[in-house]
Formats: structure tokens, C-alpha cells, sequence
């Protein structure tokens, strides 16, 4: 119990004094997880609007392969991508293999059917008048989308902090498609693996406070703006 | 208003294998109001829909001054019979309107008081659209589609479940684009003083389109 206290006060005082390693293992992460996000984003809001307002041939296929990605490990994904880009691989000569851009297109492949799935939902909350509406007021297809996603932003703004928090916590794909190599590909998670199996908690629990800390910042950002936006439509 | 005309030709809709309507012609000029009538499900919002662009007919085609009609061009404003609000003010209701439009930022500001004047919710501007009644939202949505300029009003049920209050501001509304000299087609079960307004009307009744002058 003590040594979990030593560790936790060792911990704090490793962020405070702002260690360069683990500020670095940090920016990492944040670099590798926004660029999949921003770069998936807008993908998933297309699909998820056109799922939602369009019926077609393959529809119901399309959704159901989605969800079916949604139960894929992320360690899967990851046995994929290092089959792909390694030296024998079909994709080898690319030589992403142990590389930032690596872990993001592994990442992106997390969060795309995450965030599919929510906004299609999101987007089905959405009465086809107002998509109708908008068409028949002149706007664009793109002015339309982005009117119907205004109407459902807090979805939207919920789908993108639960997909980042997903792809900044995962492990598996990262380890085997970036390598934890230090300075580079090392991230929160597989620095909190590596650290843990050489029995070193300090930069472990560090790592696990920036974690939670950031789930909670998320998470008080979306109760806010959820909050404001219910008081604003109570006056 | 400059004339126009919007034009169906062998125009045929339906489900599956089983056809709704079939419309071997139709007319509708500038300055003209017609009242479609028909049984409910005879396909009248199937229409408005289709000749609005919404839709897209099993066969034929919907011509506006001799071209296709296109949906987002704003010539032809389909209205539903329960608008819907985007989740604002009723002026940045308007305002989105004219968003990605060209014109210089007062001018647009112009337009949307003029709407909002022309409408009577200038006493709601800053009012969240959704807590409208249902007559002002249906003033609402007129205002958003005056905004457009349309040459073709597509008007589906406007005075179903509005109070007496919600249906005279509604036929003052219609009247005034009749004098503008924009063309109306509207459906409506309830005969009064807004079919009042119409100059003939047509008879849909299964599945084919009849009319008949006022």
C-alpha cells in the first residue's frame, strides 16, 4: 500500500516538473490519435449521413459489415497491417511498418466503424424533412449535411471524443504496427505495457493520471456543452 | 413575377410493381393556385414531391420553363404539412437560408427582417423556432421559402391541425403570393377560405389526375 502511494506522489511529481520523456510519450499520442481522427472524421460523417437518409442496394450489408468491425481486437487490425507493410508483405516496400503514419492508418481503421455506427445513429434521430427542407431552400448536398449535423452536434461531438478516447487507450495494434520504439512510437499505452513488465509503476501511473485526466476533460466537455444547449432551448 | 410554367409529362409513380398514379400530362403557369384534392393515400404528397424534385418518378419527367427540374435550385419550394425547425432562432432560421448565397452581409440582413415582417414574426426573431406554434412555424416555413424567390409553391396540407388564428394568418400569407403572381399547388381536406383563394382544381382518384376550372 505504501509503495502505491510512493509511486502515485513519484508519479505526480514526474508531470509536474515536466519530465521531457513523458511529455514527449504524451505528444505522441496526441499527434498519432488526432491525425487518425481528423483524417477518419469526415468519412464516417458521410457515410453515417448517406446510410441514414439513403436506401440502396447493399445497404443493410454495408451496416452490418460495420458492425461486424465493431467487435474486430484492436490486435487484429494490428496482425493485418504488420502482415501488409512487413519487408514481405504486399504493401512492404512502402516501409510504414514501426512508424507514426503506421499507427495512424491502424488507428483509423479502430475508429472508423466506431464512428460510423454513432453517427449513423445520430444521423437516423434526424426527421428526413430536414433534409428535404434544406434540399427544397437550395441548399447544397454539403450545406445540407453540414445544416443536419449542426442538429445533431452533441451526437456528434459525443462520437468523436468516445472514438478518441478509444484509439488513445488502445494497445495491441499500436505495440505491433509501431514497434514502442522510444521517442517515436512510443505512446501512453505501450509505454504503461513496457514500464509495468520491467517493474517500473512510476511513469506507468503518470501516464494512466494524463489518461484519466483526459477522459474526464472529455467528458466535461461534452456535459457542458449538453448542458448549455438544454438550458438554451428551456428559455 | 416573370412567367413560368412547370410541366409533367408521362409522369408514373409507384411501389414496387404496383403503380400510385399515373399523370399523362399536367400544367401549372405563374399566377395560377390550384387545389389538389384526393382521398388520403391517393398520392397527393407523392406528387407535390415528385414535381418538387424530392422524388424521383418510376417514369417521365417534371419540366421547369422547359428544363428538368432540379432539386436545390430553389425555383420550385416544396412545404410539408408539419415544417420542420432547425434547432434556432427563428431569424437564423431565416438567415441560413441566404447563408451560401451571394450578397453582401446587410443586404442579407435586409431580406430576413423583410421576411420576418412579411411573415409577422418579427415579434418572435430572437424566439427559439421550436416553441412556435404550429400557425407561426407554417408562417416560418413560408417566410424560409419566400426568402428562395421560388416561381413554384408546392403547399402540402398548410391549415391541417392549425387553430382558427393559425389558419387566417396562413390564407393572408397565400393571398399575398397569389397577388406576387407566383404559381400554388396545395393540398388540402379542409374547404374554406384557403381553397377559397385557388382558381381550379385537381382531382386525384385512383391513380389518375383529373381537373376542373374554379
Amino acid at each position: 500500500m505504501n509503495s502505491i502511494s510512493e509511486a502515485t506522489t513519484a508519479a505526480l511529481y514526474l508531470l509536474i516538473s515536466g519530465d521531457a520523456e513523458l511529455w514527449g510519450i504524451i505528444l505522441v499520442s496526441f499527434r498519432v490519435s488526432l491525425s487518425a481522427l481528423l483524417i477518419a472524421f469526415p468519412f464516417a460523417m458521410m457515410l453515417g449521413f448517406v446510410l441514414s437518409f439513403w436506401r440502396f442496394p447493399g445497404h443493410w450489408f454495408i451496416v452490418t459489415l460495420n458492425n461486424t468491425l465493431l467487435a474486430v481486437p484492436t490486435v487484429v487490425i494490428g496482425l493485418t497491417l504488420v502482415l501488409l507493410f512487413s519487408r514481405s508483405g504486399p504493401l512492404g516496400d512502402l516501409r510504414l511498418l514501426f512508424t507514426q503514419p503506421a499507427m495512424i492508418i491502424g488507428q483509423i481503421l479502430i475508429c472508423f466503424p466506431l464512428l460510423v455506427a454513432m453517427l449513423h445513429m445520430a444521423y437516423q434521430g434526424v426527421s428526413r424533412h430536414a433534409w428535404e427542407t434544406a434540399r427544397t431552400l437550395g441548399c447544397s448536398r454539403l450545406k445540407t449535411l453540414w445544416l443536419i449535423t449542426l442538429e445533431v452536434r452533441f451526437a456528434v461531438l459525443a462520437a468523436a471524443v468516445t472514438a478518441f478516447g478509444r484509439i488513445i487507450a488502445e494497445v495491441g495494434c499500436a505495440m505491433m504496427v509501431g514497434g514502442n520504439i522510444a521517442g517515436y512510437t512510443r505512446t501512453i499505452t505501450t509505454s504503461i505495457a513496457l514500464e509495468t513488465t520491467k517493474g517500473e509503476y512510476v511513469q506507468g501511473i503518470a501516464l494512466g493520471i494524463v489518461l484519466l485526466l483526459l477522459a474526464l476533460g472529455l467528458n466535461l466537455l461534452v456535459g457542458i456543452s449538453r448542458g448549455r444547449s438544454v438550458q438554451g432551448a428551456a428559455q | 413575377m416573370k412567367y413560368a410554367e412547370l410541366k409533367a409529362i408521362g409522369l408514373q409513380h409507384g411501389f414496387k410493381r404496383e403503380t400510385l398514379w399515373q399523370i399523362d400530362y399536367l400544367q401549372l403557369q405563374a399566377g395560377e393556385c390550384v387545389h389538389l384534392r384526393g382521398e388520403n393515400g391517393s398520392g397527393k404528397t407523392t406528387l407535390l414531391k415528385v414535381l418538387a424534385g424530392l422524388q424521383r418518378p418510376s417514369a417521365g419527367q417534371v419540366l421547369i420553363n422547359q428544363q428538368p427540374v432540379r432539386l436545390g435550385d430553389g425555383r420550385c419550394c416544396y412545404l410539408h404539412q408539419q415544417p420542420y425547425m432547425f434547432d434556432k432562432t427563428v431569424r437564423a432560421n431565416l438567415a441560413q437560408v441566404l447563408a451560401s448565397r451571394p450578397g453582401a452581409k446587410h443586404e442579407k440582413c435586409e431580406r430576413v427582417e423583410q421576411a420576418l415582417h412579411w411573415s409577422g414574426l418579427s415579434h418572435h426573431a430572437s424566439q427559439a423556432a421550436r416553441t412556435l406554434s404550429g400557425g407561426e412555424r407554417q408562417a416560418l416555413a413560408m417566410a424560409r421559402a419566400w426568402l428562395c424567390q421560388p416561381q413554384f409553391w408546392l403547399l402540402d396540407e398548410p391549415i391541417a391541425s392549425l387553430d382558427e388564428k393559425g389558419i387566417e394568418r396562413c390564407v393572408q400569407l397565400v393571398s399575398q403570393l397569389r397577388q406576387s403572381g407566383a404559381a400554388i399547388l396545395m393540398t388540402s381536406h379542409q374547404q374554406g377560405a384557403l381553397t377559397a383563394l385557388c382558381d381550379s382544381q385537381w382531382q386525384l382518384h385512383q391513380g389518375k389526375l383529373t381537373t376542373e376550372g374554379g
